[in-house]
């Protein structure tokens, strides 16, 4: 009902709008504007079906971004906003310690980029080469067990290994070599190593997953004709399995990455960025402890955006390397 | 040859009961130490020792049965808003045709290009403004907020049904709601399930914002509540494990009922997030 008024009333309107423009009134198409309006008459119903989305997004996605990117310009805190212009920024380059910030969370992606090509694809290729089914249907399911728990609780677990009557100390005292104990997440050369060897031997999760499901859909007369050929298992992998595979581990490595960048719960529940001023500080705590220990939302905006513009620019590497690959594969 | 196929078999095998010790003798050690007594705790931490100490969940639970009950409340309203809100976005964007509709669905998706880092300070700030800081709502509309990868998702799905379905139903005199209720709901239930289940895991897994935004007894979600329940009320050592236990094991009850959903939303989360 409420449609079809709105629809006439538009037609009324185009009408109107046709005739005061120009004096013949032979009819012509709409304009832009009118053909919009009629359109929306007519779908009112689809918009309004919209309107939850777009509200949520408008108002916990696009407020926030353009709030925070103005902000950091600003000293900015609950009460107030004062524009102090790049004042943030020089700040957090003159800050001694966002170099080693940012040297942290480098070794923290790059280990943990290497990790992800190795652990789970190991233990993956381990359980794919199983031939009974049902041994190797557990041993899947026993490997993706772990991802039920959430990762504060391992961490948590492991700041208890790392500690003074922690399980790292009790095991060396068992083997004679109490001696070289020591609490673990307070001496700066070993804290950062013990916060990336958290999750050893990194075979079980998601990871292992992807792997597993991406060697299983190569078919099986690849193998077949390969092991015909005489192929063993470790050519079958380096030759076989590890370039059909490649895409995968490209994702899981921009996944990794991606994830490192924005993640700090492990520095924030084990040393919260300690030992001394930034033992194991990472830029996304520097953004958390800005606004928690400071309340000082203005600093925190600018070294978000500053990570928001390393993970762009990584982004666009990414997307022109797998271009050129992509281009490469189909010259060939 | 026979036998040696047969000791490459037993080989990985045994390989993979190596890495399987190593992975969960963390986890192991921590249900082991749930069960300890401070002396117990401090002398043979490894292993099981007798008698079992179920006091410890006695204490763990006084404390942690508040942020279990918010992080349950937390895990399925926001799903459930961000999943139906989702998915009659997806199915209109997927069906029909309208003004604006390509603009629309870029900019829904948009997000998903966005690292939520840049979010961080901006949302603390608007959940303050709001007056939401320290309640659940803190929690519960910037989780339903988070729509664009079922969107996403769910609008293959739906641009992939076939449109006689649709048009035999319009023939019948169904509307837009009707279609979807009836129709595009019911088929698309295994996909949304997923999707919702990988919502719930990544509530339950968040730790730095419910941290920051919902640090209070009135609002503290499980694994916020352990690390509180450890750093600042100092329990017997065994009873923060039995926490670390007791914030873990709702998921493994969802797990349990759920295997193929949860395996298959993670997946599907994890690659396209």
């Amino acid at each position: 009902m409420v449609k079809k008024c709105l629809s006439n009333h538009l037609d009324f309107f185009d009408h109107v709008m046709s005739t005061s423009t120009r004096a013949d009134s032979s009819p012509k198409p709409p304009t832009p504007f009118t053909r919009f309006a009629r359109q929306f008459a007519n779908n009112w119903l689809l918009y309004v079906l919209l309107l939850p989305s777009l509200l949520f997004s408008v108002i916990f996605f696009y407020y926030p971004i353009t709030s925070g990117f103005y902000h950091s310009f600003t000293y900015w805190d609950i009460k107030q906003t004062v524009w102090v212009g790049l004042e943030n920024y020089i700040r957090l380059f003159d800050d001694s310690s966002t170099p080693a910030a940012w040297r942290n969370m480098a070794i923290i992606l790059i280990s943990n980029m290497i990790i992800v090509c190795i652990f789970p694809l190991f233990g993956a290729v381990l359980v794919v080469r199983l031939r009974n089914a049902v041994l190797q249907y557990w041993w899947r399911i026993l490997f993706v067990l772990p991802i039920i728990v959430p990762a504060t609780v391992t961490v948590y677990v492991w700041r208890w290994f790392y500690g003074l009557d922690g399980g790292l100390n009790q095991i060396l005292r068992m083997i004679n070599l109490g001696a070289l104990g020591k609490i673990w997440l307070g001496e700066p050369s070993y804290a950062l190593g013990a916060i990336i060897f958290v999750g050893f031997p990194w075979v079980a999760g998601l990871n292992f997953l992807i792997y597993v499901a991406a060697l299983q859909s190569i078919s099986q007369e690849i193998l077949d004709s390969a092991k015909v050929d005489g192929a063993d298992s470790f050519t079958t992998f380096f030759f076989i399995e590890l370039p059909l595979i490649r895409n995968q581990i490209l994702v899981l490595i921009t996944l990794t990455f991606i994830y490192y960048l924005r993640s700090f719960d492990a520095p924030l529940i084990m040393t919260n960025g300690g030992p001394g001023t930034a033992g194991t500080l990472v830029p996304g705590l520097q953004m958390y402890r800005a606004v928690r220990d400071d309340l000082d939302l203005g600093y925190g905006s600018a070294i978000g955006m500053v990570l928001f513009a390393a993970t762009l620019i990584f982004t666009a590497i990414n997307f022109f390397i797998s271009r050129r690959q992509a281009k490469e594969e189909s010259s060939q | 040859m026979k036998l040696r196929r047969n000791f490459d078999q037993i080989i990985i095998n045994i390989i993979l009961v190596m890495i399987a010790i190593f992975t969960f003798v963390p986890l192991l050690t921590l249900l082991a130490l749930s069960f300890k007594n401070i002396d117990q705790f401090n002398n043979q931490p490894m292993g099981l020792s007798f008698p079992l100490n179920f006091q410890n969940y006695a204490m763990a639970w006084k404390f942690m049965q508040d942020p279990l009950w918010h992080n349950i409340i937390v895990g399925l309203t926001a799903p459930a808003l961000s999943i139906s809100m989702a998915a009659i976005t997806a199915f209109v964007l997927a069906r029909f045709n309208f003004a604006g509709r390509p603009f629309l669905f870029g900019a829904l998706l948009l997000s998903l290009l966005v690292p939520n880092t840049i979010l961080f300070v901006p949302l603390f700030q608007l959940i303050i403004q709001l007056g939401a800081q320290n309640t659940l709502w803190a929690l519960i509309l910037p989780y339903a907020a988070n729509q664009a990868l079922t969107i996403f998702v769910t609008h293959s799905f739906y641009k992939e049904m076939p449109s006689e379905m649709f048009d035999a139903a319009k023939m019948d005199g169904a509307n837009v709601l009707d279609s979807f209720l009836y129709i595009a709901l019911p088929l698309s239930a295994p996909i949304l399930s997923a999707m919702a289940i990988f919502q719930v895991w990544l509530i339950w897994n968040d730790y730095a914002w419910p941290s920051l935004v919902a640090n209070s007894n009135e609002a503290r979600t499980a694994v916020t509540g352990l690390i509180y329940f450890n750093d600042f009320t100092r329990p017997e050592p065994g009873a923060g494990m039995a926490a670390a236990v007791l914030a873990a094991l709702p998921m493994l009850v969802l797990f349990i009922f759920t295997m193929r959903t949860f395996v298959a939303g993670l997946t599907a989360g994890a690659i396209k997030e």
